[in-house]
């Protein structure tokens, strides 16, 4: 029976046994609807259908700012819709497959097969197989081969771009860096693409010469007999050797939302944000991001106070995040927070701190975010002792840290979060022992202090996760540690931590595994995936339904070793399946990095001195400012 | 000195809701009002503590897939604005599918909106649900227990004592009025889970049907639906 108001697309007995049924549903606040000017499609005005898909659920994806950037940015031109496609959760996969429900936009219902360009989102590796399950449930072809002139083409970007070669056979084209200028140029060569008349190789490779963008279908891995990586051959001469991804120079003038969706339902991060800056000034060793998003670009702290002003207005929102990969490192944190807060207090808004280095943590800060909410703090110190903290480049004292604790305490804040990794390169048993001692004398600060400040138990909460290397970090060649070993350390974490006030939070192995292999795949990975798939996973982020065994029968079916790409130490000459795209910092360097890291040495962060990295190349940010 | 003793002003809204808002769940619902409020500027009381909210109070809570016509919901405001202000400025930021449909200003605030709930009128179309009703609650006079299971304890209600009146509007359409609020409230899953156990209607139907409740009654107020 049709609802009477309008029209939902799922019958209600889906909508009544499917739990948050509204995720599926859209029309939210500030969602864009440009369906009044599809009428004219093939006649005035053409609208290029854009298909924004994120491989996980709603409140998952609604909350990531890559998706609220990218929707926005690109309904902002008349010429483009963009439109929302989300994973459907276990209950809704299910009646969609019973009752032979494709997978539609959240916006205009419109399947998935039916847009012009479909594009997913690469946030975090686990989320490879759903990217299969969503191009399948909108019946598109898988593998890009397979594709014809009329199914949409397949583009992909994000922060684990940088590796693409596990998903090298079924997107067709890459997008390499920051996406603000690069998706527009692509769709100004889209609209160029008379589908009658060009076939979609001769378009794409077109596409190829757009910088920052990477077609695999023109590229050729070859290999050793043992499986090595040997070298990538380009198919066609037109092509670049070498793809260089995009850098949005200033940031202050990139596009940023301000009238973002706001959901109709909670979501994981149920509240408006800014970006105060790209880029990481840090350089911790093991971390991706810090690497990729050279070099650091600020936004101005007046454009940042207008922005939150408009957030809170579009939005209504009466929560305030600051987002960057070490918010603690804007340069004018304090006049920004300032700034912030008394616009927060005028307006019901509590401003939510991330996580701040301890290093930068200032009391000052702490207690003027404290008159508006005091939430738990979480830091960050990755590993337990000096010596490790010092491997990996975190810069962080243990004097830091428990001083950074007693004012924690001191000033009401009961519940501390800190987050460490195991199996980090040359990580000895005293380093995983160290991670207990230091909660212990986290712990002991809090009884240290005057019963008047001690108002309620302290909660302390450990969480570890397993060190995974990653393309395009010093760590790239270094072992994985395994899971045997992997349970060792955390049993150490287990027996050592058994106090009432400590709550011990860790990942599963079996899944760090297989995130290392995806990290570090090759092309030969894409079947895996696809054999993953094929077994029946399809939201393999999700604890609940991931399964080893079914990773484990992939592997074993094409013949591959976990171990090779997962616990082999890499050499020094190896030459690797990512290193054609260049995410601006080199390979000399990221070497020179990881024996510094062998030898204990600190590399100063970039505003102190440059080493190098080679993300000067992009002349701008942090590169062109610190000499000043 | 300030003086700390600010008198809010209560407002009694009226508000419907149709299409997607039917399908998020009561805390959902006050979110999306949280929100639409301070998109509309209202000038909101807010509770007091870290995590200041604007001060309001739905009357009955409406669950996942029930639409409404005309739910009370309390407001409380720091300034004395017209109660067509409020629907005026609400209107334009409330999401697609929720709309206050009248307001007034309460001279004589009673707290506690939830307690003061007697009673609710609904309407359910489902595929021969009319007939259905007519020969298991109409032309019967037996008792109607339904079970339902809460945080996982079993609770069996008679709907027969929870019913005030029932008609037949058509073979696929009822209406109804029934007992509502904190002391005894029927909701209409349950009648039409009472159906299709019966095997009057099939589950699918049951389940494909579409719930409106058509008003909240107060205390005082003239059951007349």
């Amino acid at each position: 029976m049709q609802n009477n108001s309008q029209d939902l697309f799922y019958p209600n007995h889906v909508l009544r046994q499917v739990e948050k049924p509204a995720q599926y549903l859209g029309h939210e606040w500030n969602i864009i609807d440009k369906s009044e000017f599809m009428d004219h499609r093939h006649q005035k005005m053409p609208m290029i259908r854009f298909g924004f898909c994120f491989p996980d659920i709603y409140e998952i994806g609604m909350s990531n700012m890559a998706l609220r950037i990218v929707y926005n940015l690109l309904n902002s031109r008349a010429d483009t819709w963009c439109e929302r496609i989300f994973s459907p959760a276990s209950d809704m996969r299910g009646f969609m497959q019973e009752l032979e429900i494709p997978l539609v936009s959240l916006e205009s219902k419109t399947l998935l097969n039916q847009f012009d360009i479909v594009g997913f989102t690469m946030q975090y590796e686990m989320s490879f197989p759903t990217i299969l399950d969503m191009l399948n449930l909108g019946k598109i072809p898988i593998h890009n081969s397979a594709r014809s002139n009329s199914d949409p083409l397949i583009v992909a970007g994000g922060p684990i771009v940088y590796n693409p070669e596990p998903l090298a056979d079924f997107i067709d084209l890459f997008m390499i860096g920051d996406g603000e200028e690069l998706l527009g140029e692509l769709i100004d060569l889209y609209k160029t693409w008379d589908r009658k008349d060009e076939s979609r190789e001769s378009f794409l490779l077109r596409c190829a010469e757009l910088e920052g963008v990477y077609v695999p279908w023109f590229y050729q891995p070859e290999y050793y007999s043992d499986g090595e990586f040997k070298q990538m051959h380009k198919l066609h001469s037109t092509v670049p050797g070498q793809i260089n991804k995009r850098v949005v120079r200033n940031l202050s003038k990139a596009y940023f939302p301000t009238e973002p969706i706001v959901p109709n339902t909670q979501i994981v991060h149920d509240r408006a944000y800014l970006e105060l800056f790209r880029g990481c000034p840090r350089g911790c060793r093991f971390c991706q991001a810090g690497m990729v998003y050279r070099p650091v670009r600020e936004r101005a702290v007046d454009l940042l106070v207008e922005q939150a002003k408009q957030l809170i207005e579009s939005t209504g929102y009466d929560e305030l995040g600051l987002l960057s990969l070490s918010t603690g490192d804007y340069s004018e944190l304090v006049q920004l927070c300032d700034r912030l807060l008394e616009f927060c207090a005028e307006q019901n808004v509590s401003l939510s701190l991330p996580s701040l280095r301890l290093d930068s943590f200032s009391l000052d800060l702490m207690s003027k975010a404290a008159k508006t909410r005091k939430t738990g703090l979480t830091f960050a110190p990755e590993a337990g002792s000096q010596r490790l903290r010092d491997i990996i480049n975190k810069d962080i004292k243990e004097s830091d840290l428990l001083k950074a604790a007693r004012i924690a305490f001191s000033g009401g804040w009961d519940r501390l979060k800190f987050y460490f990794m195991l199996g980090l390169p040359f990580e000895t048993d005293e380093d995983v022992y160290s991670i207990p001692e230091l909660a212990k004398k986290v712990l002991q600060i809090y009884y240290d202090l005057p019963p008047e400040q001690r108002k309620r138990k302290p909660q302390l909460t450990i969480s570890t996760s397993f060190f995974i290397p990653k393309a395009w970090t010093p760590f790239q060649w270094c072992s994985q540690i395994d899971q045997i070993e992997m349970a060792e350390k955390r049993k150490i974490l287990i027996d050592n931590l058994r106090i009432r006030t400590i709550n011990y939070q860790w990942h599963e192995p079996d899944l760090s595994v297989t995130q290392g292999i995806i990290a570090r795949g090759d092309r030969k990975i894409g079947k895996v995936i696809e054999e993953v798939w094929r077994t029946g996973g399809w939201l393999e982020s999700w604890n609940e339904l991931f399964v080893y065994e079914r990773w484990q029968n992939a592997m074993d079916k094409y013949g591959l070793s976990v171990d090779f790409y997962t616990s082999r130490q890499r050499s020094a000459d190896e030459v690797f399946p990512w290193d054609h795209i260049s995410s601006g910092v080199t390979k000399q360097f990221l070497w020179s990095e990881y024996q510094k890291a062998e030898a204990g040495e600190l590399t100063a962060e970039c505003r102190e001195q440059c080493h190098f990295c080679g993300a000067l190349r992009f002349n701008t940010g942090l590169c062109v400012s610190h000499g000043k | 000195m300030e003086n700390k003793q600010i008198s809010n002003y209560r407002y009694r809204l009226y508000y419907s809701r149709t299409g997607v808002p039917t399908w998020i769940g009561h805390l959902d619902l006050m979110r999306t009002f949280q929100y639409s409020c301070k998109r509309a500027k209202l000038p909101s009381a807010f509770t007091q503590g870290y995590n200041p909210k604007p001060i309001m109070e739905f009357a009955l809570p409406a669950g996942v897939g029930v639409e409404t016509r005309a739910d009370p919901l309390d407001l409380e405001l720091t300034e004395r604005i017209t109660a067509q202000e409020v629907i005026q400025q609400l209107n334009t930021k409330l999401p697609q599918g929720i709309r206050i449909e009248a307001a007034t200003y309460l001279e004589q605030p009673d707290k506690n909106l939830m307690s003061l709930v007697q009673a609710a009128a609904y309407t359910i179309i489902a595929e021969k649900l009319g007939t259905a009703a007519e020969k298991v609650i109409v032309a019967n006079d037996q008792t109607i227990i339904v079970e339902r299971v809460r945080k996982g304890k079993k609770r069996r209600y008679d709907l027969r004592k929870l019913i005030i009146d029932l008609q037949i509007v058509s073979p696929n359409q009822i209406k109804f009025l029934c007992k509502a609020g904190s002391n005894a409230n029927l909701r209409p899953d349950m009648l039409l889970k009472a159906l299709y156990e019966a095997e009057e209607i099939t589950k699918n139907n049951a389940l494909d049907a579409i719930i409106i409740r058509d008003r909240v009654f107060l205390k005082n107020e003239e059951l007349d639906y």
